[in-house]
Order: structure tokens, then sequence, then C-alpha cells
């Protein structure tokens, strides 16, 4: 007996939400691990961010169907996440976790795996080999007879990736690849996560490096303690909280002339200064506190060494929205 | 070259029903094993008491006289069913203990079922697989043995034969489901290490086999006392399919009784997997 595969079809950016999450909580006992989340995910590379203890690992687990949520509902192209193994060769899922069988090489261990979706021996090792190439392991170890046991963490991360990515599936989950990489091997991945996010394929990264995310994507998902933070690009999340104070640091010759100039302005709501070539001034205008600073220095004879903004990138947003 | 820089189309092709997924773990399980030398050196191990009942019916046959047993009756094939569920034993401690244990262990079970595959697909998987390996070690023997009277005896007919070999595969089935469903459910059970799974397997078998004994001889209890030890109940089953004694018949019921009962367990105890997992 044999069935047909239905492709899911793709049309660009008015391609709707592959996932859907909606209210969506999840308890471990009394422990709660996810709260309330809603959002909409749609094809290309989004990040999920978050600090240990998050959800997001429970957050890709119920999007793979691996779980049920407690409440709320989680669907994939309009089918419900859990309970639904059909949909699941849609589905490729990279775990936080090595999850493998040791004595077996990379290309026997991501056919076995392909295997089950159905195909024939043929086609999966066809599909197994091209996707371990693609993870930028080469020949001669994809052909060799190392087993995964013997494995480098870079290699096994990179045959973690392929066995999610050899049944070519829409949407891809994967929970921290980079962890553990070198940095050609992290290259190669991020390379990888931007390739299939151009291709139209919805990847969902979660991970600590908040850098190495950026690199990739400047879509976001922060979640912290169950909850929906924040979802869009750095730009959009920085804008929404500009009405909060933020910061720039400045190293300078005279700091208590400019911040007697500073104090003055009605932008500034506060103005530290950290030590005798040093000041922190706080502002809820950052534009207009970056273009005034120039015209006030030079009235109060300051020659500005170095002007920074800690709150300009993710990781400042993260821990803005964190604390 | 990458699967998509090279115009990888998508699959549009025809892929096996979810209900066939089975075949994949347990192929995937079977290469494996076939793999390993210790496990090759077992199965062949397992053919040295076919070789001697051969012997036996070979020297039977041209001497034209029996060794206080009959090697060209059913005797040959309770004296090698005696013997096979040792091989079983020896061979499910190196090789099974660790079917569902490992991929606990692993997180393979996690990946698993990420796949369209049902916790029953699962299962069915690991018992073939298991069936599979005993089977090795019992039909084939069995039904070598058969074709060797049949060969050596003139007076063993076609449609004995037949009766023979229906013996030897009823006898095989129960023995391989039986051990298959007990090695899966204490791999399943036994937390995540295999070797705990193996060695409460063998001290289990070993310790009921002398609890039989015990309750047969010390304290005087009757034929009942089988059902209490694996190897006796193989063994009852064996002498209930081949003499029809029916002093064995508590030994065919229980074996029945308790592949229905591990099975069913095994079931309930791999869906909990999926929910305890998640």
């Amino acid at each position: 007996m044999s069935i047909d595969v239905t492709p899911v079809t793709r049309s660009g950016p008015e391609y709707p939400s592959a996932i859907v999450c909606s209210e969506v909580s999840r308890w471990y006992g009394k422990v709660i691990a996810l709260n309330g989340v809603t959002l909409e995910i749609g094809p290309g590379v989004v990040g999920l961010l978050g600090p240990n203890g998050a959800g997001k690992s429970t957050l890709l687990k119920l999007i793979v169907g691996l779980i049920r949520p407690t409440n709320g509902s989680i669907s994939l192209f309009g089918r419900p996440a859990f309970g639904t193994p059909e949909l699941r060769i849609h589905i490729g899922y990279c775990p936080e976790h090595d999850s493998f069988y040791e004595n077996m090489t990379g290309l026997d261990f991501v056919t076995a795996m392909t295997r089950l979706h159905g195909f024939d021996a043929h086609e999966a090792t066809a599909r197994s080999h091209a996707a371990l190439k693609r993870v930028g392991l080469d020949t001669s170890e994809i052909n060799g007879a190392k087993a995964i046991g013997a494995y480098s963490k870079g290699m096994r991360q990179k045959v973690k990736l392929a066995q999610a990515l050899a049944h070519d599936p829409e949407v891809l989950v994967l929970d921290e690849p980079l962890t553990g990489t070198d940095p050609v091997s992290r290259h190669q991945i991020s390379d990888l996560c931007r390739s299939l996010g151009a291709e139209g394929k919805t990847v969902i990264l979660s991970s600590h490096v908040l850098q190495e995310v950026e690199r990739i994507t400047d879509e976001f998902i922060l979640i912290d303690k169950g909850r929906l933070l924040a979802k869009g690009n750095v730009r959009e999340i920085r804008r929404l909280i500009d009405q909060h104070p933020h910061r720039i640091e400045l190293v300078l010759d005279k700091p208590r002339l400019l911040a007697e100039q500073l104090v003055g302005t009605p932008f500034v709501s506060g103005v530290t200064i950290t030590g005798e070539c040093s000041l922190v001034c706080e502002t809820a205008k950052p534009d207009a506190c970056y273009d005034a600073i120039p015209s006030l220095a030079r009235a109060a004879n300051v020659v500005i060494r170095k002007m920074t903004s800690p709150d300009n990138n993710l990781e400042a947003v993260f821990r803005y929205l964190t604390r | 070259m990458s699967i998509y820089r090279a115009q990888y189309t998508r699959y549009h092709g025809r892929i096996e029903s979810p209900s066939s997924r089975y075949q994949a773990i347990a192929r995937a399980e079977l290469s494996r094993l076939l793999r390993d030398k210790w496990f090759k050196r077992l199965v062949l191990m397992s053919g040295a008491p076919t070789l001697i009942l051969g012997l036996y019916i070979y020297l039977a046959a041209i001497l034209e006289q029996g060794f206080g047993w009959n090697p060209l009756g059913n005797d040959v094939f309770t004296r090698l069913y005696a013997w096979q569920p040792w091989f079983i034993v020896l061979m499910f401690t190196g090789f099974g203990s660790g079917l569902i244990s490992r991929d606990r262990r692993t997180g393979a079970l996690t990946l698993i079922f990420t796949r369209p595959v049902s916790s029953l697909q699962y299962l069915l998987g690991k018992v073939c697989i298991l069936v599979a390996c005993a089977l090795m070690v019992t039909l084939i023997p069995g039904l070598i043995l058969a074709l060797a009277q049949f060969a050596m005896q003139t007076t063993f007919g076609f449609w004995q034969l037949l009766d023979a070999m229906w013996r030897v595969f009823a006898t095989s089935a129960l023995f391989s489901v039986f051990m298959s469903s007990l090695m899966l459910l204490l791999s399943a059970t036994l937390g995540t290490s295999s070797r705990v799974a193996a060695m409460v397997w063998l001290v289990a078998f070993i310790c009921l086999m002398m609890l039989k004994n015990i309750l047969e001889n010390t304290l005087g209890m009757g034929p009942m006392t089988a059902v209490v030890s694996p190897y006796d109940v193989m063994v009852g089953t064996a002498d209930m399919c081949f003499s029809g004694q029916s002093d064995a018949l508590p030994s065919l019921v229980a074996i029945v009784a308790y592949s229905a009962f591990f099975l069913v367990a095994l079931y309930v105890r791999i869906q909990s997997f999926e929910r305890a997992h998640t």
C-alpha cells in the first residue's frame, strides 16, 4: 500500500503563517513553562531568544508536536501540531541534545531517520548523502566507516542538522544548533540557515549566542519566564521601547561641562558622571540627543573622544526586556 | 553539490504507507545487529544442538535403533527446544536489552517521535526485530531437523513433514513472542541502562528456574509450578506441542497469557513515553 505525498504550496510573501500559536500555555506539574503565548511565524528565519528556563525548548517541542499544550492551540499549516503524525513529514527538528545511535555512521543514522518518512532505501540514502554534504561534511567523512561516537562536537551538530533537512521539510525547528561548534562550523551552519530562509522555508532557530543569531536574521522572538516579550526585528523592538530611557556613553575631556549643557536640554532625562573622563546620558529621544551632542560639546569647548550606545544591540534590548 | 543548488526538486514520488514504518525501525536494528561479529558468532553457536541432534538422527537411521530415546520421533524436537531457550537468553542479554532503553538514553526516541511514526509502529518494529532474532535460533534449527528426519527415514512421509514443520513453527513463534515481549518490557521499564535490563533479565531467568525447582522438589508442589519459570514455561510448551502431554497444558496457557500481558503492558509503557516526553 502506498500514499501520495501532497506538497505544501508556497506563494512568496503572502504565503500564510506556517505556524500559528494561540494563547498557548504549558505546565509541567506546578511549574509553568509557557504562559499564554500568541504568535504567528511565516517563511524566513526567526531567532528564538531567551535565558535558560525561558521556555524556548518547550515552545519548539510544542511546534514540533512532541508535546501537547495544556491550554491554547498550536497549528501548522492549519492543522493541530499535536496528534497529527502525518504533518511531521513537513517538519525537521534538530534537538538541543545529542540523539544518536552512537555505533552507527552519520550516513546510516540519517538514512535510518529519513526512511521513517517512508522513502525507499535508494531515495533515503541519496537524500541523506546530499543533506550531509549540504551541512558541510566532506565526502570522506560521509562515506567513512567512523561511527558517530567518534565524531567531534561540530560533526555531531551537522549530523543532527542533516537528519532534520534530509526529507526536505517546510518547517525547520533548530534548538541551539550553534552550541559547541567551532567558528568554521558556526559560519557554515549560519550560512545554511540563511539559505534555507531564502528558499522560503520557515526556520526557527533558538540560541543563547545573541551575536550569532543577529548575523543570521534580524527577526526575533524574545521570551522569558514563559512569556512572550517581543516579536519583530531589532529596530522595531527598539522603537517600541524607545519611550524608556536610552543610554549614551561618552568618553571626553571635561565631563562636568558637557553634563551641565545636557541637563538643560528637554530630551535628556538624566546624566551620570561615571569617571574623570566619562559620563552616561539617559534620554527618551535618542535621535534628538545624538543630533544635539556635537553642538553642545562645541559650545562647551569639550572634546568628545568616544560616543557609544550600549542599548543599541540585541543584547541590550534583551537585557532591558528581561530585567 | 548541494541538493538545492543542483536544482533539487521536491519529492513527488510515492512513499510507503505510514502503517509500514515499523519496517524501517526493524531494518535499522537488524542491519546494526548483522554488523556485530558477536551476534553472528552466537547465531552460529546456536546451531550446535542442531548438529548434534542431526547426528543422532543419522545414526539412528543407519543403525535402526534408538539411544534410550527415539531421535526419529518428536523427542528430538523436545530436546532441541530444551536447549534453544538458552541461546535466546544469551542473545537477548547481549543484544536485546538495550533496544528501548538505549533509545531513551540517547534521545533517539525524541527524534523517532518527530517522524510520522506512532507508538504502535515503534513497538511493532522493536518486537519484529527480536522475534526475527529468536526465530533464527528456534525456527531454522527446528526446520533443519524436520527435514533431516524426512531425508533419513523412509517411513517419515510428506504429511508427517508438514505436521512436524507446523509444530516447529508454532513452538518457535510462541517462544519468540514470549521472550521478545518480556525482554522489551524489561528494557522499557528498568530505566535507561541496557546493562541493568540485561542483568535483571539474566538473574530473573535463573532465579525463577531455581524457584520452580524448589517449589516442585522441596515443597512437593505439582507441575503447575512450571508457570513461575520462563524456561520451564517454554520447555512445557514444546512438550505440549510435540508430545501432547496434558500436564504441560498450564505451560501452553501460561506462555500465551504472559505474552499477551507483556505486549499490552509494553504498549501502555511506550505510550506513556510519548506522554511523559511530553
